[in-house]
């Protein structure tokens, strides 16, 4: 554990230990994120992927070890808020709140979290609109939108209050196969604009496409890491071969 | 041929305003104050601690299945023997609230079930505290489950009071007795007295309908109300 | 507990008026599932009028309260048409009444559940009207029917309560008798509700047993 404080380092886990009763969830977790970097988490269902990006932001707990974000531990229940609001998540069932439009999701964190003005945020959301490309959607509701769209709308949800990191909790696994692409390709825009990304995803062609670094997890441990290129193809873990191996295969 | 004669009432109409203002008002306060109680009973329904549960649980199937009349009378004859005597409005007023709140219990505990635990997780995500998770996200779902049931028990309650005149409380159905056989014209003053109540219940049915209208406005269109 | 001697020697009463109470909640039952039963299928009908009577009954019987019918049955029919109905035959009508506007919708519920897709099968194989109904939809509506339709005898129930208001001798008017008799106020009326109690959650268990094999064994 070095004592000195990289700034370059936006997310510090060390020695992150969960466990659930007696079972261990996440077992001596050491994982830093750089900010810009794009970090993809890899791995069989159930090996606590979306557990670990979970304790990022503080949604889930953990018994030992320490998470920084910011340079600064990310705290428990009220201690949290304050790195909540500069982090944003996107969600595998996109989560979006269901009695408002689209441009009322994106613009309720903003206003009413943030203290933005109300016009101000408005405009705001009608730009990322236009960026995740649903321009002439924002005054639908959430039931009225198709799957893609509604986590585009997350995406937009998540930027609005400009966070420094963004966590996405694989997703594209709810969506049917054609939209995949469409908000593949808007993770990608942000992935280019430099924007600091941890991804939690089955699909390893984006991930070699557009990671910076792949981290591949088994059983609450991480097994092994590394560039796309060198993981992906050449993983010198048995079990890392096994999954990318089948996947390439399938 | 039995003749009906409304101005046999005649006399008698000048007391039926102060009794439906008694039934309003009396249903009223049950309503609020049985929502109340109902929302304590409901988050100690769901709370984590197991002892909330069973309490909570226990109250709500007692009220349930026990007649109000019974428990009006548990209110007014019993209690004067453990020393507590109260008046009959008073005693209508406590057993309608605390049998309604068995009702509003369940249906809170509906509207709370009907949030899915993603929307915490994503208000939370979004540093949301707790006032502004509950404000903002979650009791407007909740608002919009629970309204149609929550307008279908108002309408028990307005109907429940009635029940309070069988312990000397002067409203709308005291009025119908008193005014029915004082002037030998039951099936008038029946006839006016159901019209009050039917008013009455048909005005929160529609107080309920435009409040849904209101409430998912805009959306899916032909959707159910 | 001197009290407890007196009211237990009662025993036979309360055990009388829980009958009566069983006996006139189910009749009540029946007649009132008969018209409600024909009432929902009325609302299928393409005549207009035909649907806004029901409607109109419906909503009336539900917007009055019991006491209000008990009241009327018993004292409005006898001062209107000078017929002098017992308190059993004025409470049956009231129960009767109400628990029709109820089952109606509970029935209603029941054929509205079944897909229309069901009809127009039914129709292409060339059955009649009445050959949809008895072989296609009214066993898939029972089904759905039966919980709410538990419901509605509880209710029924608990209304046979408020028969004692004009003499009829059920379970509560027992009670009262006791506590004339006796003097004993709280005892009597803890016992009468756990009485109410025991019986209704019962049957409401039996509901939701009925419920949950039911699920299993249906699709919806």
């Amino acid at each position: 554990m070095s004592a000195t404080n990289d700034s370059s380092e936006l997310v510090r886990i060390d020695g992150l230990v969960k466990r659930f009763g007696h079972r261990v969830v996440l077992d001596q977790i050491d994982l830093t994120v750089h900010a810009g970097e794009v970090v993809v988490l890899v791995g069989p269902s159930g090996t606590g992927k979306s557990t670990l990006l979970r304790c990022i932001n503080a949604l889930e707990d953990f018994q030992e070890g320490s998470v920084l974000f910011e340079g600064k531990p990310v705290g428990r229940g009220r201690a949290a808020l304050a790195a909540r609001r500069r982090v944003g998540m996107i969600f595998q069932s996109f989560n979006l709140y269901p009695h408002l439009t689209a441009l009322q999701n994106v613009t309720l964190a903003p206003v009413k979290v943030h203290g933005v003005d109300k016009k101000e945020a408005e405009s705001r959301a009608r730009e990322l609109f236009a960026k995740v490309r649903l321009e002439h959607r924002a005054d639908a509701y959430p039931t009225q939108l198709s799957g893609g769209e509604q986590q585009r709308v997350a995406i937009a949800r998540a930027l609005a209050t400009r966070p420094s990191l963004l966590l996405f909790d694989e997703p594209t696994s709810a969506l049917d196969p054609e939209t995949v692409g469409d908000v593949l390709s808007v993770m990608e825009q942000l992935a280019r604009e430099g924007r600091t990304m941890v991804i939690v995803t089955h699909e390893i062609g984006f991930a070699r496409r557009v990671g910076h670094r792949i981290v591949f997890m088994d059983g609450g441990r991480i097994v092994e890491e590394g560039r796309p290129a060198d993981i992906i193809d050449n993983a010198k873990a048995e079990r890392a071969r096994q999954f990318f191996g089948s996947i390439l295969r399938g | 041929m039995y003749e009906f004669n409304l101005a046999a009432l005649k006399g008698y109409i000048a007391a039926l305003p102060p009794a439906l203002a008694a039934t309003v008002w009396l249903s009223l306060l049950a309503i609020v104050c049985s929502l109340a109680l109902g929302i304590v009973l409901a988050l100690m329904r769901t709370n984590t601690n197991r002892l909330l549960r069973i309490v909570g649980g226990t109250y709500v199937e007692v009220l349930r299945n026990v007649p109000l009349l019974i428990i009006i009378y548990l209110f007014f004859f019993g209690l004067p023997a453990v020393g507590l005597r109260l008046s009959g409005w008073q005693t209508s007023f406590l057993a309608l609230t605390f049998a309604s709140a068995a009702y509003m219990a369940e249906i809170v505990r509906g509207g709370l079930a009907g949030v899915g635990p993603g929307q915490y997780e994503a208000a939370r995500s979004q540093g949301m505290g707790a006032f502004q998770l509950y404000g903002y996200v979650v009791l407007p779902q909740v608002i919009r489950i629970a309204y149609a049931p929550f307008g279908n028990m108002c309408v028990a309650i307005v109907l429940g009071s009635s029940l309070a005149s069988v312990v000397g409380v002067e409203e709308v159905t005291t009025w119908m007795h008193s005014a029915g056989s004082g002037s030998f014209r039951y099936l008038e003053a029946f006839t006016v007295a159901a019209l009050a109540y039917v008013v009455l219940a048909q005005a929160i049915n529609g107080l309920r309908i435009a409040t849904g209208r209101w409430l998912l406005r805009h959306r899916n269109p032909g959707a159910p109300l | 507990m001197s009290d407890l001697a007196a009211v237990s020697s009662y025993w036979l009463l309360f055990a009388k008026g829980l009958g009566t109470t069983i006996w006139i909640s189910w009749l009540a039952l029946l007649i009132g599932s008969v018209v409600g039963g024909i009432l929902a299928h009325l609302r299928l009908v393409p005549a207009r009028p035909v649907r806004a009577v029901v409607v109109g009954y419906v909503e009336l019987f539900r917007s009055i309260p019991p006491l209000m019918l008990f009241f009327g049955s018993y004292y409005g029919v006898s001062y209107a048409l000078g017929l002098n109905l017992s308190p059993f035959v004025a409470a049956t009508v009231a129960l009767s009444l109400h628990a029709s506007s109820m089952m109606s919708e509970v029935i209603r519920g029941g054929l509205q559940s079944v897909d229309s897709g069901q009809w127009a099968a039914g129709r292409a194989s060339g059955m009649t009207n009445l050959q949809i109904l008895s072989l296609v939809v009214w066993p898939q509506s029972f089904r759905v029917a039966l919980p709410p339709a538990v419901g509605v005898y509880i209710a029924t129930l608990k209304d046979t309560a408020v028969a004692s208001v004009i003499g009829y001798v059920e379970l509560t008017r027992s009670g009262l008798i006791v506590r004339e008799n006796t003097g004993s106020s709280f005892l009597v009326f803890v016992i009468i509700a756990a009485m109410y109690f025991v019986v209704c959650y019962a049957i409401s268990q039996l509901g939701a047993y009925w419920e949950r094999r039911f699920r299993i064994v249906g699709h919806k």
